[in-house]
């Protein structure tokens, strides 16, 4: 079995592994110092497992920002819907070009990009 | 419709080219309208120094493109032309060129209005404006 980008991947357990691209952009890119990476995640991982997981244990010197500058919270906790799903605040994820959701799951090269608040013009 | 010319990117092509193009894209044109997009010197009290802006490229034209089509179809205009600059951008220099062509003045000025509020709204641009004290991310609100 092949293990270049973009193939199917197996780790020793023999979960199988999806390669995903996040692309960040204005104060997030700012804030975790790169435009672009790669994520080697678990087959069924969701948009959400990304950004609350993934990317903030790879960016744990900004981890508290990341989450603080992403999602709503009170009094320190995260806020979350009612089946447990966190709330974004009013950032956008676009996965392939299109709006995804939180729970949505993610593919085998995905390409997923965060977006703050749009400032143009 | 004959055209769509959309642009993100480092410079700006002169407005007299954009109209001249437009001008030949139809005999039906009567009016061009325009909206010059320019860095402003200051924020409240503060001094900008420049303006840093950046886009998810391909979707911002992508999404500049749905919203002029629409807009032919709710207005009637005839052809129209976006650029928006990326990158670094000093204080009095152009940053934004929207023009619309149309039979009559009405439809273009009308379209116009529209295309540039969704343009702030709509399309994955940002920008940070370096001021003299500080520097901030601007979110169109």
């Amino acid at each position: 079995m092949s293990t270049s980008w973009g193939d199917w991947l197996m780790n020793k357990n023999g979960v199988r592994k999806i390669t995903v691209k996040i692309r960040y952009f204005g104060k997030l890119r700012e804030l975790l110092g790169v435009k672009d990476e790669t994520y080697i995640v678990k087959k069924g991982a969701t948009v959400a497992d990304l950004l609350l997981d993934h990317v903030p244990n790879r960016h744990s010197n900004v981890s508290k920002d990341w989450k603080e500058t992403l999602f709503r919270t009170l009094k320190g906790e995260h806020l979350q819907e009612k089946n447990g799903t966190p709330v974004l605040k009013n950032y956008l994820v676009i996965v392939n070009g299109k709006s995804a959701q939180l729970k949505d799951c993610l593919k085998e090269g995905d390409d997923m990009a965060v977006m703050p608040p749009f400032g143009g013009g | 419709m004959k055209k769509l010319k959309i642009g993100v990117k480092q410079n700006l092509d002169s407005l007299g080219s954009l109209i001249e193009e437009l001008k030949k894209s139809s005999n039906e044109i009567g009016a061009i309208t325009i909206f010059v997009g320019i860095v402003r010197g200051t924020r409240e009290n503060e001094k900008v120094i420049r303006l840093e802006y950046e886009a998810h490229e391909a979707l911002a034209s992508q999404i500049i493109e749905k919203i002029i089509n629409e807009q032919k179809t709710k207005h009637d205009i005839l052809d129209a032309v976006v650029e928006h600059r990326i990158g670094s951008v000093m204080v009095g220099e152009d940053v934004m060129y929207v023009l619309v062509a149309s039979k009559q003045r009405r439809e273009g000025r009308v379209a116009l209005s529209e295309i540039v509020e969704r343009i702030k709204f709509e399309v994955p641009i940002w920008k940070k404006e370096i001021t003299e004290k500080d520097s901030y991310w601007v979110e169109n609100a």
